[in-house]
């Protein structure tokens, strides 16, 4: 007997746990913004760059906007499915993303739905500068060595995927420089440098952070970017070394819908400056070996376009 | 040795013991829950460990990751469902031995094997991480995980233990269905058909298709031919401590299975579900009884277990010495620790001793713990399957679809579970197995990805340069494999054992067991347990 | 897929293996080989962004290798099919008659929760309200009621907790977003 009428208990409560459950109120359209808590989209597995990258800036906006910003992974075809859901979501600023890169090249490189007009940007947060790197027993000594052998001959280049931005400014070298180098795709960043360090690649293009953690295996020639690193103070920069001006980066931004009202806009970007600003979040991307490169609106979509044109230029 | 007792007297806490109770009932749970693998708990555990200080986080992670490990088996031997890809081969013995009235030896068994494997992969971290990891990557490239891969892939012959063409066949659809999506090397589309959920590097997805094909499909097929009469063996645990002989008998395959599971865990691209694949059929070969793999043999279930348990030090070893993630819960690990400030790489060795031998230290109180949990709890667990039919089947059909959506959000790869159950139950009615068709599904893609690879290394180059001794061993290896039986079987006589186990037809096996009465007798003699039932 | 169909003529007798079958064995052959033919086909039909430089492989010549070598197969098979007796099924059970019943309706309400479930959430009430809950709870009602239990409190007292405890897992434990 006492069984039963614990069991009905238990029912009972489940029953209006259940009618309470997933009920939420409807966002008013009159209110201010931000009412209802925020998704944000990653569009990678979790625990991976772009997914730590957005969870540190997540904790910092919900400080900022007073909403729950709640994370949410969509992988799948990299990165495209995420991006064209987010394209297709109602344009009111609750559904925001993660923008690596790869928003700029999906429509060249998988014909995707992914179109800079898709979208509202609304800051860039973080910069990878690219590297370039070879072996520690490796024959070239600097980056002109390495450039004037990609010259005479094929040289074998790993980057961490193919239609990669670390593909793409394998690519880009060739252009600006008139190298011949072969890009390899491997599975991921740190592989590809450890490519190199075995000597099974001849180098390899990837961000600064995963060269570094490689340390003495490999050596680090050149950097992809306007200024030297902090963390690298004796690599040169190509401008340096060859005299072309050659930038590449992995770099990431929060976007959302395309057409979300002005107001909406303004407030996610003032939110998004501040936690960029914020010492945890710049402590996170320090540590992770990346720089807080920090892009407002209007200069972000403009870079986004920019760069869209020249990945369709150079993979198209 | 300052070091060594710094290491340690970082774990003695009140907070550490907190995180790694924690840790331990996660893991335990993740992996007792079909779909959600171990990646995913340490995945969402490191956005709260990341408030942690290093070492208490790291002690919630890996015992995470330890703890998934032993967990993982309980569904792979209750229910055909490998609660990670780590156990599938676990389901080839492990079932089988559970419809026979065996779970809890099997269940007692797995723990042991596993604590084993672990423990002893951990070794390797121990001795020399950074040295040994630094071998295995530069003498494991691009073309060697080729010829390792190509090698993985006969194991195909070993589990389609009737019909190895049957077997074969499932193992084509496996490497084709591997093919769905991009193709890494050039990025170009295949199969896709304009649906964008295929278009990933993923292409089908994985754990969609081992739910589906294993769980899913014997859910489905107990359904198709369940009727009153019948008595529900698994309930019915039997016994569950192991005997002396089958202690010694486990010897063998433990020894084989562990030395493949350290070597697999320190290449990168492997991990527990190709090393529990071939050590299992490592095991299956060395047996003296090789046609009885597959049907609820100890000697399995210990072989699986041992071989994806002993990748996890191999793992650690990669991911910490070369800052290359050994496994996917690795990559997790890494981003973890780059949070922390960490950066795994052999200069970590160098900087923070301490905090290797610290890792180390909680590596080894998780697999205690886990163990101890393991054994507690198994009873409990076992008697969830003494619900009745009408209350066990839709539970198990909607986590297993909660388990699947939980991988990617996305409804799509609930249908794909659940299309491959559906095939699954097809596949096993006319008798194609399903474990090549996941064996291609798994290793196809890597296969190609290298060989790819290679050839464009090649360029240029002489065929020795690339192809190097260790390559052109594994590809012989497996040449090997495919070649011998063939051979031993023309040879007939003597032999006709291991003919037995690739007989192709009906006509051969009517012939071996009416030429071989032997061969009956060893089979049943293996399991003496009617009295020995513990209470 | 009718090949299955030939199992359910033994219900009633005293053997708990379906028999061999040989049409089933050749059907399934051929089966195999359509389906490898078939990819075949498509293999040769993938567009390439670029033609791979001598000596390399592309995007087609993996799955066109594979779909030839399963065609090899299929064909092989397909002859032993033929030519030779059908092995036997000992290790299956015989398929029931109301075994494809359940599973057809398994299939088909599995099919309604997931229509359902991919909705969401419905505002009404001036609330957004997530379906998954209740979805979830009426689908296992309905299955245990398939699958033959008669008792009103197998259809409430079980599927309620059970929904519950599956919602607020991943619901509220894990934040997967149902």
């Amino acid at each position: 007997m006492r069984t039963r009428r614990w069991t009905i208990a238990v029912a009972g409560a489940a029953a209006a746990g259940l009618a309470l459950a997933g009920c939420s109120p409807v966002a008013d359209e009159e209110a201010g913004f931000p009412e209802n808590d925020l998704r944000l989209i990653i569009q990678a597995d979790a625990g991976g760059g772009s997914d730590l990258s957005s969870r540190a800036l997540a904790a910092e906006l919900e400080n900022e906007l007073g909403v729950s910003v709640i994370p949410e992974n969509m992988p799948g075809a990299s990165g495209a499915i995420a991006m064209e859901y987010v394209g297709d979501q109602d344009p009111d600023g609750y559904t925001i993303g993660f923008a690596p890169v790869e928003v700029a090249m999906l429509n060249t490189t998988q014909n995707a739905n992914v179109l800079p007009e898709n979208y509202t940007f609304i800051g860039q947060i973080m910069l990878a500068p690219g590297v370039i790197s070879v072996g520690a027993d490796s024959p070239y000594e600097t980056l002109e060595d390495l450039i004037a052998a990609g010259q005479e001959g094929s040289v074998t280049v790993a980057n961490s995927g193919a239609g990669s931005i670390w593909e793409a400014a394998a690519l880009g070298i060739n252009d600006a420089a008139g190298t011949d180098f072969t890009p390899v795709a491997y599975d991921g960043g740190a592989t590809a440098v450890a490519a190199a360090a075995s000597g099974e690649a001849d180098a390899a293009v990837s961000g600064g952070g995963e060269a570094i953690a490689q340390g003495d295996s490999v050596r680090i020639l050149g950097v992809m970017h306007d200024e030297r690193l902090d963390s690298l103070p004796d690599v040169p920069t190509f401008q340096e070394a060859i005299g072309e001006d050659i930038q590449f980066g992995g770099w990431g931004g929060i976007y959302t819908t395309a057409d979300v009202p002005d107001d909406v806009r303004d407030i996610l970007e003032t939110a998004v400056a501040n936690a960029v600003e914020s010492d945890s979040y710049q402590d996170f991307q320090e540590n992770a070996g990346n720089l807080v490169i920090y892009r407002d609106s209007a200069e972000f979509t403009s870079f986004v376009t920019e760069q869209f044109d020249l990945f369709q230029e150079l993979l198209g | 040795m300052n070091v060594i007792v710094e290491g340690f007297a970082a774990l003695g806490s009140v907070e550490v013991l907190l995180c790694l109770l924690l840790g331990l009932g996660l893991g335990l749970l993740v992996g007792a829950f079909p779909g959600i693998t171990a990646t995913m708990a340490v995945a969402l555990a490191s956005g709260f460990t990341l408030t942690l200080d290093p070492v208490p986080g790291l002690c919630v992670l890996l015992t995470i990751y330890v703890a998934a490990n032993f967990g993982d088996r309980i569904p792979s031997i209750l229910i055909n469902t490998p609660g990670t890809p780590a156990s599938i081969a676990t389901t080839l013995d492990g079932y089988p031995m559970a419809k026979q009235g065996k779970a809890g030896l099997a269940l007692t068994m797995s723990a042991f094997v596993t604590a084993a494997g672990v423990l002893l992969s951990m070794v390797v971290f121990i001795a020399a991480a950074v040295p040994i990891a630094t071998i295995a990557r530069d003498y494991f490239r691009s073309p060697e995980l080729f010829a390792l891969v190509v090698f993985g892939l006969t194991v195909m012959i070993g589990i389609a233990s009737k019909s190895v063409l049957k077997g074969l066949i499932a193992g084509v659809i496996g490497l084709l269905l591997g093919s769905v999506g991009l193709y890494s090397a050039t990025g170009d589309q295949r199969f896709t058909f304009g649906i964008s959920e295929l278009a990933g590097s993923e292409g089908v997805s994985f754990l969609a298709v081992i739910i589906g094909l294993f769980g899913v499909t014997e859910l489905f097929d107990q359904m198709l031919t369940h009727h009153q009469q019948k008595v529900k063996p698994i309930s019915a645990l039997g016994r569950w401590w192991p005997t002396k002989r089958e202690y010694r008998q486990s010897l063998k395959p433990f020894a084989v299975s562990s030395g493949v599971g350290v070597v697999a865990g320190l290449v990168p691209a492997a991990g527990g579900d190709i090393a529990g694949l071939i050590g299992w059929d490592r095991a299956r070969r060395i047996s003296k009884n090789p046609k009885s793999f597959g049907k609820g043999n100890l000697e399995g279930v210990v072989a699986a277990d041992t071989a994806s348990s002993a990748t996890l030090g191999g793992s650690l070893t990669t991911t910490m010495a070369l800052g290359i993630p050994g496994d996917s819960v690795m990559a997790v690990m890494i981003g973890s620790m780059l949070i922390w400030g960490l950066n795994p790489g052999p200069q970590l060795f160098t900087s923070r001793p301490d905090l290797v031998v610290t890792m180390a230290a909680i590596m080894v109180i998780a697999v205690i713990l886990s163990l101890a949990a393991s054994l507690v709890r198994l009873r409990g667990m076992v008697r969830l399957l003494d619900t009745p039919n009408h209350f066990l089947w839709p539970t198990i059909l909607l986590f297993c679809m909660l388990g699947t959506y939980a991988t990617t959000n996305s409804i799509f790869t609930v249908i794909t579970m659940l299309v491959a159950g559906v095939i699954g139950v097809v596949l096993k009615r006319v008798g194609i197995p399903a474990g090549p068709v996941v064996l291609g599904l798994l290793l196809g893609p890597i296969a190609e990805e290298n060989l790819a690879r290679t050839l464009v290394l090649q360029q240029g180059r002489g065929f020795f340069e690339v192809w190097s001794p260790v390559a052109l061993a594994f590809l012989a290896l497996a040449a090997l494999s495919l070649i011998v039986p063939m051979l031993r079987r023309r040879k007939g006589g003597l032999e006709q054992k291991i003919a037995d186990e690739l007989a192709t037809d009906a006509a051969t096996k009517a012939v071996i067991t009416q030429t071989t009465p032997l061969q009956e007798i060893s089979d049943s003699d293996t399991e003496p347990d009617n009295k020995e039932n513990t209470p | 897929m009718s090949v299955a169909d030939t199992d359910a003529g033994v219900v009633g007798q005293d053997a708990d293996s379906p028999p061999p079958n040989k049409v089933m064995e050749i059907a399934t052959a051929v089966l195999s080989l359509v389906v490898m033919v078939l990819v075949l086909v498509l293999s040769t039909q993938i567009t390439l962004r670029s033609e791979a430089s001598p000596g390399q492989i592309d995007a087609r010549f993996w799955p066109t290798a594979l779909s030839i070598a399963g065609i090899v197969l299929s064909v092989a098979q397909l002859g032993i099919a033929i030519g030779r007796p059908a092995p036997d099924r000992e290790d299956l059970d015989v398929v029931r008659r109301a075994g494809y019943l359940r599973v057809a309706s398994t299939l088909l309400v599995t099919a309604v929760f997931v229509i359902v479930w991919n909705i969401g959430s419905v505002v009404a009430f001036g609330f957004r309200i997530e379906l998954f809950p209740y979805a979830a709870t009426i689908y296992l009602a309905a299955l245990i009621a398939i699958y033959g239990a008669r008792s009103w409190r197998a259809y409430v007292l079980f599927p309620l907790p059970m929904a519950m405890l599956a919602y607020l897992l991943f619901s509220v434990v894990l934040r997967i977003p149902l």
